[in-house]
């Protein structure tokens, strides 16, 4: 019964903290869109025909 | 070109904040020709240093002077300084076009594809998930009210600890309540439905009141437990049986508004509620009128979570509005400061171009390679910013974030040890959080950002303690130069932001005021009381966010005064004109006007004279404050001999708030002059 309570009690802290749970909502559509943006890129980089990979060269990642 | 592609994703994401579906799936798709063409201007100009780094300045100060046309000119702003941004970190080659252009279209068009279509937000879902978060709030309001009346008798410290919980929770709820209201004005805009036409059938009307009553019901209580901590006796020294059965009863409403409580539940504490305070509630004998009181307040926030889950709220009938006055909006109410005068956007955007230049030049100093990182510590520092207070409140807190990023990010880093598979959970973990947390703080966004560097460093085998404290080096110098710029390049003074919103506030109210007299009288308002109302708690919450960075004495003033306390006036003052103006969309009589007329005259008077008191004049500019006392006990007499038992109650209860704002307003303003307090010191300005 304590364990439900407290359950509760953080379900009420969750929900007034994040009203409406925008951003939650927005944090995790943001985190999609990322990792669907860079799957795709991948994909397209990596089709046959594409120059070579330099996006991968630690070069860019400074 | 992956990174690219995510960042895009994710600015796309981050920087659109329109409020309806429509809107927000018209600007991402915009977003695509800024970012373009500078993907397209920046990899041509990489290669001539000295030029593409003016570019890149001019671009920045562009993408700041945008922001004035609204959420729209920020995001297409930031979609114009990212690209560019990345095209000179990368030092694109023009053979790479092609890819940027691609990483482009995939970044935004990710955004679309989510965003505006497979996760599109659902309107009612997200009024149904406010109005959830609204009985939260109330929960954790009763919950305050719960420990001010447990704490201990004599123990100050923990009383005036409660009471500060107390207030920021009811500033809490507040806010949220502004987000529901917005979010019912913009269902009601997508459908064409204007707010004055609104009628008894309108459902969004009903449920618009229902919480506006709810949020009313939940101040009162508020504002009455403060009332009766007020009291020499202190809670602590209340009779058992009074603080058992007061405690009774907002322990009733705690479990009625905990999220997920069963809603036959609901209803069965809320009566009991009701049957704790009942005993109270119905004493005669005025020995106890505080704790009295609060028992009233309780069993009206239980009638108000009734209402709101699915009773009927008073809904008024349709009112016709009066014809503004030609020359109105078109008031000078510029200073005479020459600063004063240039519109913030442009004045930030010359601040931003003068404080990227010199972090360009100091930044590439401390490292060739990384004096990017100078730079965008200088832009973000002013995003959302109006005075200079607050630019160096927020380059702290980016310093402060990085500083513990880079320690979390080498913790993390360690731990991984470099292996894939962990590194890229925790980098999707690390990204959630930075997006979740950016809006609460600038530095939990620096914060994980930096784990995420550390962590990305680590994947590709960079990872070194040198480049995160560099990191540290380059933010700090960003942030400063920032704050310099705001300091000596056309500077906005905490002061001066805080009095433009406080002038705005004063002004709100007296619309608000002058609306619900004209209204209560019979007389066409110029604007809907209750959405003007709402007006004027939007700029009260700009006037709060201006006070965070001043928590100082007021200057030049004697007496109790602080910023903090002009707030808290200003608070009850905005809460005292709701409840008026709600209780104007069921008063109308005419035959009141001559003795309300003068009382809310005078009442508007002194606080446009408190709104002058607080200004740079002092009391030398500012007209006399006089209370309104008698003008208001006429209105009462007036009301108190109405026949009709039922009118004569509301038009009671509507002298009340009157009242209770001429004796903030002149309470405040005698302490501001150094007079003697007042007989009756009032529950919000407590200090």
């Amino acid at each position: 019964m304590r364990g439900r309570a407290w359950i509760g009690e953080l379900r009420t802290w969750v929900t007034g903290v994040d009203p409406g749970l925008g951003r939650l909502r927005l944090a995790g559509v943001a985190t999609a869109a990322m990792v669907l943006a860079a799957v795709a890129m991948s994909a397209v980089r990596a089709a046959p025909g594409s120059p070579s990979p330099w996006w991968c060269s630690p070069r860019c990642w400074r | 070109m992956v990174v690219f592609a995510a960042v895009l994703a994710m600015i796309s994401n981050l920087s659109v904040n329109e409020p309806d579906n429509r809107r927000r799936r018209v600007t991402t798709a915009l977003m695509v020709l800024p970012a373009a063409a500078s993907t397209v201007v920046g990899t041509l100009l990489a290669e001539h240093r000295l030029v593409s780094d003016v570019l890149f300045v001019l671009v920045m100060m562009t993408a700041v002077w945008i922001r004035r046309y609204g959420p729209r000119g920020t995001a297409l702003g930031m979609a114009m300084f990212i690209p560019y941004f990345f095209t000179q970190f990368l030092q694109a080659r023009p053979a790479q076009l092609p890819a940027l252009l691609a990483a482009v279209g995939v970044g935004i068009g990710s955004t679309l594809l989510l965003r505006g279509g497979v996760f599109a937000e659902k309107p009612e879902k997200v009024l149904d998930d406010l109005l959830r978060a609204v009985r939260a709030h109330v929960h954790a309001l009763a919950l305050a009210v719960i420990d001010v009346l447990e704490a201990p008798a004599g123990d100050e410290k923990a009383i005036d600890a409660a009471l500060r919980d107390l207030h920021r929770r009811r500033t809490r709820l507040n806010d949220t309540m502004l987000l529901v209201v917005d979010r019912i004005e913009q269902l009601r805009d997508e459908r064409g439905e204007p707010d004055e036409e609104a009628g008894e059938d309108d459902p969004r009307r009903a449920l618009s009141l229902a919480v506006a009553d709810l949020e009313l019901a939940a101040e009162r209580l508020a504002v009455s437990t403060r009332r009766l901590a007020d009291d020499p006796a202190r809670p602590g020294a209340l009779e058992p049986e009074v603080r058992e059965a007061l405690l009774g009863g907002v322990r009733g409403i705690a479990s009625a508004t905990a999220t997920g409580a069963p809603e036959p539940l609901r209803a069965a504490v809320l009566d009991a509620a009701r049957r704790s305070v009942e005993e109270l509630a119905a004493e005669h004998s005025g020995a106890r009128p505080r704790e009295q009181r609060v028992a009233f307040a309780i069993v009206r926030l239980a009638d108000a979570l009734t209402s709101g889950e699915g009773g009927e709220p008073a809904v008024p009938a349709p009112v016709t509005l009066a014809e503004p006055p030609e020359d109105e909006g078109e008031e000078d109410d510029e200073s005479g400061r020459p600063v004063d005068r240039i519109a913030l956007s442009t004045r930030q955007a010359i601040q931003v171009g003068v404080a990227t230049s010199l972090a360009i030049v100091v930044g590439e100093l401390i490292s060739p390679a990384r004096w990017y990182w100078a730079v965008i510590a200088t832009f973000v520092v002013f995003a959302g910013t109006v005075s200079r207070g607050e630019v160096l409140a927020r380059g702290w807190q980016r310093l402060v974030g990085t500083v513990g990023g880079v320690v979390a990010g080498m913790l993390l880093a360690v731990l991984v040890g470099g292996r894939p598979v962990p590194t890229l959970i925790l980098l999707a973990a690390c990204v959630f959080l930075a997006l979740y947390l950016f809006r609460i703080s600038v530095g939990l966004l620096a914060f994980w950002i930096t784990a995420v560097l550390a962590l990305l460093y680590g994947l590709i085998g960079q990872f070194s303690v040198e480049t995160l404290v560099l990191r540290v080096i380059e933010t700090a110098v960003g942030g400063a130069l920032g704050a310099l710029a705001a300091l000596v390049v056309l500077p906005k003074h905490t002061r001066a932001a805080f009095q433009e919103a406080l002038d705005d506030t004063v002004l709100a109210l007296d619309e608000t005021l002058g609306a619900t007299v004209d209204r209560m009288t019979g007389r066409p308002p110029t604007g809907l009381p209750v959405v003007l109302a709402r007006t004027a708690d939007e700029k009260l919450g700009t006037l709060r966010q201006r006070a965070e960075p001043l928590d100082n004495p007021l200057p030049r003033r004697h007496g109790r005064g602080s910023y903090q306390r002009a707030l808290r006036v200003l608070t009850a003052v905005d809460h005292y004109a709701r409840a008026l103006a709600r209780l104007s969309d069921r008063i109308v009589v005419p035959g009141w006007a001559p003795t309300l007329d003068p009382a809310v005259a005078r009442v508007r008077a002194n606080v446009a004279g408190l709104g002058e008191l607080l200004g740079p004049g002092g009391a030398a500019g500012s007209q006399e404050i006089v209370s309104a006392e008698e003008l208001v006990d006429a209105a009462e007499a007036w009301a108190a001999r109405c026949d009709d038992p039922g009118l004569r109650r509301d038009l009671l209860s509507a002298v009340l708030p009157l009242r209770r704002i001429d004796q903030v307003v002149v309470g405040f303003a005698g302490d501001l002059a150094g007079g003697p307090a007042p007989a009756q010191e009032p529950a919000e300005s407590r200090g």
